[in-house]
């Protein structure tokens, strides 16, 4: 959340019509960052309240997350191999980098410690090294984070390429379809149930040349999809099998996209939409609460 | 001073470039996307990500924080495109602004609240580019970062290079003239009309932001 903050004391008791349409400009021109989350709690309920009484900075608030959201459907094009390679070859003609070298360390000459501080300084030391030695060689230190991309993992980039054709255009299934859609894979799922989602529709698809079932959610003002795919599909890659192992998910954030996968018993799942992973890992965690 | 990398082991000079394409080669499509929207032809637009990928690697070193990657990369393309004078390439005939400001009245006066969603919903990709292209460049920039690709407006500041107010105000000036401009194009483009400023509609016409 950014540091924006509204400071409207000025005009709070304001009461000529100029003084009045000077505050509801100040508060319009919040309006985006409003939509956008990017004010603090406080500055928020100042606009909610003014939103309560004002249909015309209500009609705003609605053309800002209708630009939004048709913006942020708007298709990634993909960069060719042609431009890889030549991005490559560029690479390999160009000057190396550099790098600053290592910060180097003073040395320097301190007057001698008595005989009982050194004592506390070697029993510190001694403290610090052992703690640096068991983290070496723990082996639950913590895991260096894998990197899954969906050029690494097809799996993401299929579902993501989906995610984005599903959403330039109507979204095709309804949720009474939920049984029918069941009965259509050969693994059976259980949609998220946290109070925050609202199932809205189910429909099947083909991810890879296998079937998938996919869940679509309203999630506050935003839709999320969730996909299901066979457990074989889903360890296929080194890098996801890799993350499972390590932090029993994977996440991937691609723009303004944001992914987190996971294995159950019978099957794999995927959450995709315009949000970060650890919102998704949140949503799953409610989700799994009795 | 700074070390040359040349000085040391080739293992080394390998270890960056696998570092560098596994941080770089995520974010070409997108950075594709954004020269697109800015360059004159698809080809002008990938000599940008190209030559913008040679100045990363060349400057890699200057990279101290991993999660920065894509801001620092959306930083050089801009300095290319800026380069490339992508201004005057795509930007020489702007709509009015003050003429978009009476649009966006008259939009937000009626009482139609669902209209402008289904209209936004429904303009083509080509459509959206060239309403995009009719709005100021820095307007165009803020609104596209955040809303394509997907910048908090923290990490717009940085890219653009201006304080966080202004990439506040910038994003929602820039969504109500786009609203406006949508609004005013949207019959043309029913009638599979291109709303080029050249070619059919004729504001006022302003030099390059």
């Amino acid at each position: 959340m950014s540091d924006i903050r509204l400071n409207i004391s000025d005009v709070d008791f304001a009461h000529d019509e100029e003084t009045r349409e000077a505050r509801h400009e100040l508060l319009a021109s919040f309006l985006g960052a409003f939509v956008d989350n990017e004010l603090p709690p406080e500055t928020r309920s100042q606009i909610d309240a003014h939103l309560t009484g004002c249909a015309r900075c209500r009609r705003e608030l609605d053309v800002h997350r209708a630009l939004r959201d048709r913006l942020g459907n708007e298709p990634v094009p993909a960069a060719s191999t042609a431009l890889r390679s030549r991005i490559a070859m560029g690479i390999k003609n160009a000057a190396p980098p550099t790098f600053a070298p290592e910060p180097s360390v003073d040395v320097q000459v301190t007057p001698r410690r008595n005989a009982t501080t050194r004592i506390w300084i070697g029993v510190v030391t001694a403290a610090v090294l052992s703690l640096g030695a068991l983290f070496l060689v723990a082996p639950w230190r913590a895991p260096r984070t894998s990197v899954v991309t969906a050029q690494s993992a097809p799996l993401f980039g299929a579902i993501l390429a989906d995610y984005r054709r599903v959403m330039a255009g109507n979204l095709p299934g309804r949720a009474g379809d939920l049984e029918a859609v069941r009965a259509a894979v050969p693994f059976t799922f259980a949609p998220l149930s946290s109070g925050s989602l609202r199932l809205l529709g189910a429909w099947t698809a083909s991810i890879a040349d296998e079937p998938a079932v996919v869940l679509e959610y309203r999630f506050n003002d935003r839709i999320i999809l969730q996909y299901f795919v066979s457990d074989v599909l889903l360890f296929q890659s080194a890098s996801v099998r890799a993350s499972l192992i390590r932090s029993g998910s994977v996440s991937v954030t691609d723009g303004a996209e944001g992914m987190l996968s996971w294995a159950e018993p019978e099957y794999g799942t995927l959450l995709v939409g315009n949000i970060a992973p650890e919102k998704f890992a949140a949503l799953r965690d409610a989700s799994r609460k009795p | 001073m700074p070390r040359p990398l040349s000085t040391i082991s080739d293992d080394q000079l390998a270890a960056a470039e696998a570092r560098f394409n596994s941080l770089v080669l995520p974010h070409l499509d997108r950075m594709l996307g954004f020269a697109k929207r800015r360059t004159p032809s698809p080809s002008d637009a990938e000599d940008a990500v190209q030559e913008a990928c040679v100045r990363a690697w060349t400057a890699f070193g200057d990279l101290r924080d991993d999660t920065k990657t894509r801001a620092w990369l959306y930083r050089i393309l801009r300095g290319v495109l800026s380069d490339a004078g992508e201004k005057l390439a795509r930007r020489s005939a702007l709509v009015s602004m003050t003429r978009l400001d009476d649009v966006q009245e008259d939009l937000l006066a009626s009482h139609t609240d669902s209209v402008f969603a289904e209209v936004a919903s429904r303009i083509d990709s080509e459509q959206l580019s060239e309403a995009l292209g009719l709005i100021p460049h820095d307007f165009a920039v803020a609104v596209e970062l955040h809303d394509i690709d997907g910048f908090k407006y923290h990490e717009i500041a940085d890219i653009v290079d201006v304080p966080l107010g202004t990439v506040m105000s910038r994003i929602a000036r820039g969504r109500r003239l786009l609203a406006a401009t949508i609004a005013s194009n949207r019959k043309l483009w029913a009638l599979g009309v291109s709303s080029s400023p050249n070619k059919v509609i004729q504001f006022a016409t302003r030099g390059p932001a």
